[in-house]
Formats: C-alpha cells, sequence, structure tokens
C-alpha cells in the first residue's frame, strides 16, 4: 500500500493539538510516530543515537508548522507530509555523510548510498514502519482480553516465528490449539488496528 | 474421537475463532487443525482479513528498541517541546474584539483614544493583532494602528515577537512597500503597537476574488513592484515569511503595489526565535522549505510571489487541496501544470519566469528579488511601446489595453516623424554642426535626418526580431523571430529562402560562420544550435540551464561563447562540444557578449550595469568597465579590438578604451532605451537602435550624429552591417527587417 492512497492522520490529534494547551494530546502523537520516524531512520542505516536524534528534529520541525495550520477532516495526508520531512532528513543526514565520510569513518552508510539509489525514497518501509507501530500500539490494548496461555501461543507463534509444533509442546496444547489461538488474536487484532486507523480518520 | 476428514465450511472456521461452535464441534475443528496445512492457513486468512496483518506483527519484538536506546530520553525530551513551542491560539471570536486598551473616546463618533490618535473603526483582525483605522491629531493625518493582539499581550513571547516586526518592519523605506512610522507601547510599558501608512485600496486576494484571470500588462506590473519592494526588504536582511495576495494592497489610483504585514519577518541573522521555527507562511503560497519545517531564505518569499503570479496567470493557485495538509505534500512533491496549458494568452517568458520561481529546490529559483525585477523591469519595457505594426501573439491584448493611449502614441509618433523630416531638408543646406563630446542630447530638430527609404523591407509578421545577420556575401540575410524561427531572405528580391524552426520560444540571436556555410542560432529554451545552412536538423546542439541572450562566434570559428540569463557566462569548443570550455557566473542576467578581433577578449553586459571584459579562453576577468546607471543591452568591438561600444537603458552610447577601461566618449543617443549598437567594417561608424524606432549612424571618434534612419515605428533591436559596410540592417518589435544602403 502506498502512503499517498491511505486515508490516515491523526486528524483528530492534530486539531487538538492545534487547538492548544494539550500536551496529553502531543504526547500521544509523539508515542504514535516518533518510533515510526525512528525505525524509517534505523532501517536507512542509521545508528541508534543519530536516528533518535532525527527523530526529535523531524517532531520538533512537525511542532513548529502544526501550531499555525488549519485542518479539516480531509485526510490522507499527514502521514505522507511527515514522510516527506523524515525522508528528506534522512536523506540530508546520509548525503553529509557521504561529503565527509572521513568524519564519520561510517563505510557502512557509504555502501548503503551507493548500493541503494532508492535509499532516499521508501514510501514501501515508511508504510510498514507505520503498520508495525499500530499494530503494537493495539497489541498493548488487547492483550489483558486474553489468557496468558492464548496470548503466549499468539506472541511465540506470530510474533517470534516459532513452529506451531515447538510451542504446541512448551505450552502443552495440540498444535490445533496453537493455531486457533494464535488466530483468535490475529482476529482479534485486526479490529483493534482497523478501530485506530478509524479514530484517526475522525 | 477421531479427527474430522473433510474440511469443515468457512463459515465454520469463522466461528471457531469468535468461540461461537459447539464444544464438540469446536473440539473437531481444533483437532482437524493439527495436521491440515490447508486449514490452518485458511484459518489464519479468514482472521486477518486477507490483510498483511500477519507479516506486520512478524518479529514486532525485536524492533522494539531496548531499554539503553538513545529513543528513550529522545521521546522525553519531545514531551517538553509542547511547552515551549505550542503557544496556545485563542479560540476564533465573533463580534467585537475587546477594545478595553483603548482611553474613552473624545468624541462619541471615534471608538476610543490611543496616546494622540483617535481610532476609528477596526480594519482587520490577523493572527497576531488588530488593525485599527485612527486619526493622528498631532501630525493631523489618518493612520492604520496594528496593536498586538490584547488577549495574546500577557504572552511575552508574543509579546517580544511583535516587537520584533515592528523594529523590523520600520527599518524598511520603500514605495512598494507599506511605510512604519512609529513603533510606540502604549503608556511607555503597556501594548506595543505599530502606526503605518493608511492605505485605502484593496487587497490582492479581493481582487481576484473578482477577476480570475488578470490582464498580462497587471501581472507584469504587480510582479515588478511587488519583486522591487521585496529587493528591498530582502537588501535590509528582511524576509517577509508570509508573501499572500492578503499581504499584497494595491493602492489607487493606479493600484500601486504595497507588501505589508511583515508581522512574520524576522531578522535573518536572529537565530534565537527561529531556532524553535514556530511560524511559517500561509499554506497556499508557502515555500517547500518551509511546508517542511526548514528555515526560510529570500527565495522563500520569491516562491510565495511565484505562487501568486501564477493564480493570476491561470485564475487558480498552483497548488490546491482539501485540507492544508494536501496542500502542504503538494507543494513539497508535485509540479504545478504548466501555465500556458491552462491560459495559453501568457507569453512563454511570463510562464517560464514563474515556474522558475516555483521551483522545489531555491538554488534552481531566480535567485533574488532584485534580479527578478530587473527582469520584469525589461520585459515592462518592452511592453510600454505599441503600434498597429506589432504583429505579435500579444497584438490583440496590446490593443485593448492601449486603445486610450494609441491615439495619443501615433500622434506623437507622427509629429517626430514629421517634424524630423522637415528638420533634415532644413539642415541639409548648410554642414551639421559638430556635437560637443560628451554633451547633453543634442535636440532633434537640429539632427540631420535621412530621408532615405529602405532598399527592402522583409516583413516576417511573426513577431519580434531579435537577430539579424548577413552572409559573408550579403545576398542572404537570417531573421531571428520571437515565434521561434530563424527566417533566411534573399534581400534584394524581398523572398523568404527557407525557414529554420530553430528553438521553442524567442530566438535571441543568430549569427553566420565565416565562411557563411554554418548558422549559430540561441534561443530562449537555453539551446545554442549549429546549422549547416541547407539542413534542417542542426549539426550541433549545447546546452545551459536557462535562456541565452548573448552569444558569439570566434572568428577562427573554433569557439562559441553564450551569455545566459541567470548569469553563467560558458565557452564552447566547436570541435570538442561535450563539455564547456569554461564557465563563470556573473551577477545579473546577461544580455550581450562580445569578442574582440584577436579572440582574446571576451566582453558580457546585462542588468549589472557593468562591462566585464574576460579573458576568453579563460574567462577570467580582465577589467570591469563601470559608468552606465541601468542594463547594459548592446555591446560591439571595434575592428582592430582597442574599442568598445555599449549601449543601453541609460539611453547613453559610451566608447571605451579597451586597455585601460577608461570611456573615450559618451553621449545620449536615442529618446529611449537603446537595444542595439554595431560598429562599421572600416571602425569609423557606430550604428545604434532604439527604442524610439530610430536607427542612427555616428562619428565613432566625435559621436557626431551622421544620420538617422526612420521607418521603423517600434522598438529597434538589431542593427548589423555587411561585411563591406556598404549595407546596415535593423529589425525590431514591428516584425520586419530593413536593409539601408549606406553611402
Amino acid at each position: 500500500m502506498s502512503v499517498d492512497d491511505s486515508p490516515l492522520t491523526r486528524a483528530s490529534l492534530l486539531v487538538q493539538l492545534r487547538d492548544g494547551d494539550n500536551s496529553d494530546a502531543w504526547h500521544e502523537f509523539v508515542r504514535l510516530y516518533g518510533p515510526v520516524v525512528y525505525g524509517f531512520a534505523r532501517k536507512r542505516g542509521l545508528q541508534d543515537a543519530d536516528s533518535a536524534d532525527l527523530m526529535q528534529d523531524v517532531l520538533r520541525s512537525v511542532s513548529s508548522a502544526i501550531g499555525r495550520l488549519d485542518y479539516d477532516r480531509q485526510q490522507g495526508t499527514f502521514r505522507g507530509w511527515l514522510f516527506t520531512i523524515t525522508r528528506n532528513k534522512v536523506f540530508n543526514f546520509l548525503s553529509a555523510r557521504r561529503l565527509r565520510p572521513q568524519a564519520s569513518g561510517d563505510t557502512s552508510t557509504n555502501r548503503l548510498l551507493e548500493t541503494q539509489p532508492e535509499a532516499v525514497d521508501g514510501a514501501d518501509t515508511w508504510e510498514l514502519e507505520y503498520q508495525r507501530r499500530l499494530a503494537a500500539i493495539a497489541m498493548e490494548q488487547v492483550q489483558p482480553e486474553f489468557q496468558e496461555s492464548t496470548w503466549r501461543a499468539f506472541w511465540l507463534t506470530a510474533v517470534q516465528g516459532q513452529p506451531a509444533g515447538d510451542v504446541a509442546q512448551q505450552l502443552n496444547l495440540s498444535s490445533g490449539a496453537v493455531y486457533v489461538a494464535k488466530s483468535r488474536v490475529l482476529a482479534r487484532l485486526k479490529q483493534e488496528v482497523d478501530t485506530l486507523r478509524r479514530q484517526e480518520e475522525k | 474421537m477421531a479427527a474430522i476428514r473433510h474440511c469443515p465450511e468457512r463459515e465454520e472456521l469463522r466461528q471457531l475463532l469468535d468461540g461461537s461452535l459447539s464444544g464438540e464441534r469446536q473440539e473437531e475443528c481444533t483437532q482437524h487443525m493439527d495436521s491440515c496445512e490447508c486449514c490452518q492457513a485458511k484459518l489464519e486468512e479468514i482472521a486477518t482479513e486477507g490483510s498483511n496483518l500477519s507479516q506486520v506483527v512478524e518479529h514486532l519484538h525485536v524492533a522494539v528498541p531496548d531499554t539503553n536506546s538513545a529513543i528513550w530520553p529522545a521521546l522525553k525530551e519531545l514531551d517538553n517541546v509542547y511547552q515551549e513551542t505550542f503557544v496556545p491560539r485563542p479560540t476564533p471570536r465573533r463580534g467585537t474584539p475587546a477594545l478595553d486598551f483603548l482611553q474613552p473616546p473624545t468624541d462619541p463618533a471615534y471608538l476610543g483614544r490611543l496616546a494622540q490618535f483617535d481610532v476609528m473603526r477596526i480594519i482587520g483582525r490577523g493572527g497576531m493583532g488588530i488593525v485599527l483605522e485612527a486619526f493622528d491629531s498631532r501630525l493631523q493625518r489618518h493612520v492604520a494602528i496594528k496593536v498586538l493582539d490584547p488577549e495574546l499581550a500577557g504572552d511575552e513571547l508574543s509579546r517580544q515577537r511583535f516587537c520584533r516586526e515592528a523594529r523590523a518592519a520600520a527599518s524598511i523605506t520603500h514605495e512598494n512597500v507599506v511605510a512604519v512610522h512609529q513603533v510606540e507601547r502604549d503608556g511607555g510599558d503597556g501594548l506595543p503597537y505599530l502606526v503605518m501608512q493608511l492605505i485605502s485600496g484593496e487587497t490582492l486576494e479581493e481582487r481576484l476574488t473578482r477577476v480570475k484571470k488578470m490582464r498580462v500588462r497587471e501581472i507584469v506590473r504587480i510582479g515588478l513592484q511587488a519583486s522591487q519592494g521585496l529587493a528591498a526588504s530582502h537588501a535590509q536582511g528582511l524576509i517577509h515569511r508570509d508573501i499572500k495576495p492578503g499581504n499584497i494592497l494595491l493602492e489607487p489610483p493606479n493600484d500601486r503595489v504595497k507588501l505589508t504585514d511583515f508581522g512574520l519577518a524576522r531578522v535573518i541573522d536572529d537565530v534565537k526565535l527561529t531556532r524553535t521555527g514556530f511560524v511559517t507562511g500561509t499554506p497556499l503560497y508557502m515555500a517547500p522549505e518551509q511546508a517542511e519545517g526548514e528555515e526560510a531564505d529570500p527565495r522563500s518569499d520569491l516562491f510565495s510571489l511565484g505562487a501568486i503570479l501564477y493564480e493570476m496567470s491561470v485564475g487558480q493557485p498552483p497548488f490546491k487541496g482539501n485540507s492544508a495538509l494536501a496542500i502542504l505534500r503538494q507543494i513539497a512533491e508535485t509540479k504545478p501544470q504548466p501555465i500556458r496549458e491552462l491560459n495559453p494568452a501568457i507569453p512563454s517568458w511570463l510562464a517560464d519566469t514563474i515556474e522558475q520561481l516555483l521551483e522545489k529546490k531555491p538554488e534552481r529559483r531566480i535567485q533574488s528579488a532584485a534580479l527578478l525585477a530587473e527582469l520584469f523591469e525589461y520585459e515592462w519595457a518592452l511592453m510600454k511601446t505599441t503600434s498597429d505594426e506589432v504583429p505579435t501573439v500579444c497584438q490583440d491584448e496590446l490593443r485593448a489595453i492601449h486603445t486610450r493611449h494609441r491615439r495619443i502614441t501615433m500622434a506623437i509618433g507622427a509629429a517626430f516623424l514629421l517634424f524630423g523630416v522637415l528638420g533634415g531638408m532644413f539642415f541639409a543646406k548648410r554642414p551639421a554642426t559638430p556635437t560637443v563630446v560628451t554633451a547633453p542630447a543634442t535636440p532633434l530638430s537640429e539632427t540631420p535626418v535621412s530621408a532615405a527609404e529602405p532598399v527592402a523591407v522583409l516583413r516576417a509578421n511573426a513577431g519580434t526580431v531579435w537577430s539579424v545577420a548577413f552572409n559573408p556575401t550579403s545576398d542572404t540575410v537570417a531573421m531571428a523571430v520571437e515565434d521561434g524561427s530563424v527566417r533566411l531572405w534573399d534581400w534584394s528580391s524581398q523572398r523568404v529562402k527557407s525557414t529554420i524552426q530553430a528553438h521553442r520560444g524567442v530566438v535571441w540571436s543568430t549569427l553566420y560562420s565565416s565562411n557563411g556555410e554554418r548558422l549559430v542560432t540561441a534561443g530562449d529554451d537555453g539551446l545554442i544550435k549549429l546549422w549547416k545552412t541547407s539542413e534542417k536538423e542542426p549539426v550541433q546542439t549545447f546546452e545551459h540551464p536557462n535562456a541565452v541572450r548573448g552569444l558569439t562566434l570566434a572568428h577562427d570559428g573554433k569557439s562559441l561563447y553564450a551569455g545566459v540569463r541567470d548569469g553563467r557566462v560558458r565557452v564552447w569548443s566547436l570541435e570538442n562540444p561535450g563539455q564547456p570550455v569554461a564557465e563563470m557566473q556573473e551577477t545579473g542576467a546577461i544580455y550581450s557578449v562580445a569578442l574582440s578581433p584577436d579572440d582574446e577578449t571576451l566582453a558580457t553586459a546585462g542588468s549589472d550595469k557593468t562591462i566585464h571584459l574576460l579573458n576568453a579562453k579563460t574567462l577570467t576577468p580582465k577589467l570591469p568597465l563601470e559608468g552606465h546607471t541601468g542594463p547594459v543591452y548592446g555591446l560591439a568591438f571595434d575592428p582592430e579590438g582597442r574599442r568598445l561600444a555599449s549601449v543601453g537603458w541609460d539611453k547613453s552610447v559610451r566608447v571605451w578604451d579597451t586597455g585601460n577601461g577608461q570611456i573615450l566618449q559618451s553621449w545620449e543617443g536615442h529618446e529611449g532605451d537603446i537595444w542595439a549598437v554595431a560598429f562599421s567594417p572600416d571602425g569609423k561608424t557606430l550604428a545604434t537602435g532604439g527604442h524610439d524606432g530610430a536607427v542612427k549612424l555616428w562619428d565613432a571618434s566625435t559621436g557626431t550624429r551622421k544620420a538617422t534612419y526612420l521607418g521603423h515605428k517600434t522598438a529597434i533591436h538589431t542593427v548589423v552591417f555587411n561585411r563591406e559596410g556598404t549595407l546596415l540592417a535593423s529589425g525590431g518589435r514591428d516584425g520586419a527587417v530593413r536593409i539601408w544602403k549606406l553611402e
């Protein structure tokens, strides 16, 4: 899915932000998008500290522009805009590295730039990072609804990628029960992710 | 219990997920899942509704940064950013804003009093303050007062910003910027306010709601004045940051442009506030770098002006969207629809200029407001004159605009012609008085005017002729026309031998090689093309990033020299055409280049008023020639290379000693701008062509006028001698070339 045609944004959050004294909205905003920016930067080859700096930089830029904008309900644009900012800052960062490689000695960065001409784009990476962030938030929300063994069956198979048979033995369940548990959690997660998305569309 | 052999139906799998199957059936199906891979996959597919959720959650645990990652403190710090940068905005209020900071009025007709100002009404309300109309009882004049919104006044940040704005705006004095008279604080330390010139007209925003597409002449005039106002503020180190139609006032009676609301302008080197970057421009006209939260620079204002010019040209802003964010993305990522697709009546130079202002990267835009103003000034000069003979596409438009002026213009033209001819007849009876060198212009009536008729008139009627060239045998004349064509005429029979579709847009220059077999052309499309006169396709093409205005060819035929509108100068080798041999950047647009006869010195001239003599091989500067008071349009070396003649906006003809840079002669040559100059092959005569439509011949060593040829009624852009010096060709705005026989 490309960034352009998914009608998603944290518009309701943005509206709250813009309307003024609402540090909760900002906190939630940072919590959702901060890791997306960070994750994207890491995927583009930046180190931990650089990614964290870049994340700060991007969100500060956003905060400076958001305050005065008038939002309407038409979405599908905010994440794309955030992506543009992030992508450009990553590109600038990598370009700066390339221009003075002796300063950083970071040859892997250079290699990245040379071997991945699409490194500066990465709309798919961005979208995936966003989906993963939404899923992570949804998982936090729904975990308390499940029994420990059901959750673990899901976690060990779907997230950690262990074979169902191994997990079944570990949890003393049948393989079939592991599959059913995994799918039940997935089904609930799907609902929750959709809800989160819908909230953003309001 | 035995596992069921048949796979459950899809509906049953769905029920298995939501737990609505009967206990027994549920166990059967779960057991079936132990071994049926097909159903395992199907179940997961139903659970995720065919989405990629399974892939999304895979290995999600490793995506969480570990506890000592820098992300955690960074996120924490970001929580505080909110406090730093989000100044709460007051919710929009209805009704009259609070005016309780005003003292009671001295007269019930007024709203109240502020120092010596009687406040009459509220003009408007902006992001930061209220604008009031008031009467200054001390100086007895009406003024506009901008008061910091009282509801924001408690906010120290707003107060500081307002004062900064006030100081910044007060430092600009320009006729295209609303004057700020004074900056005061109520009662010495109370509410800050700004006393400004009161402009009674409407804003461009209001104008644009009434008139969707504006006339070309209006667009150029507004563009010219707005860029002049911006140039003045940029010269003070101020960026407006929020150029939009609502900030452009049109002052009656002539709709003079007044830029206002430098409310967002900040001193460039003031880093403290810009670091937090609280505010950027209005989304519709915001530059990409502003939309992306980067710092604005003067070129950001130029982008915004470009967006406004675009809207004036086509009736809609370049970037549209249903939300501010949609617009921001468009600004950052998409190219606006070409202007001429939306409105073919916009001339290509204007469309190109606007599109260049809208370049995403600041370094690809026109680089300064001053340069933009010069460009508009130049084009404005071209538009000022009109005539029945103007055959350009704008003719109809010019007609419409000038219906009122035309009769007057023509009447003056006719008087000029009559007077000139009579004067010529009169003075034919006695020798012309030699003009004193460097004397001011001699009155027209005292100068010899030739009653001579041209020996040929070559009418292309396809637009302004910008350049003309004789072939070495003088039987053919090449004519470079505004419509992109170069026409080759057998001038004695006045027939077109062939037409070359040479360029997209104006052909600015054309030259013959010394053997006459090749023709070189330079165009508005940034290309120089080398042609065999017998062929329809160019032999070689040389690319430039902007229109090539100045062109010359080495006398040995091996090199080409280009003067580009963006200020670049390039040397090309015809033998090795891949890359320019040398390149250098000058500060203004270049309109003309000339090469000394020994091919050693290249002279360039253009909008920066200074003529530069350069080493023709390396382009290293040799000598600047300073003296012209405006843009220089034409250059010519004498056949020995010791003298250089130059003409331009300031109406003067100057002859320079190329050895020491001294002015040898200088005189006022025409009634208006002088566009073209040429040295006769014997070096004794100078020919000039001016905006007044006259071709004049001068004694090159004394500046005495030898003859004036009238025939073109409008601006002449090119004059050239043939190789023997027996013929002179002139061409210009009337779309024709006239060939004059010289005694």
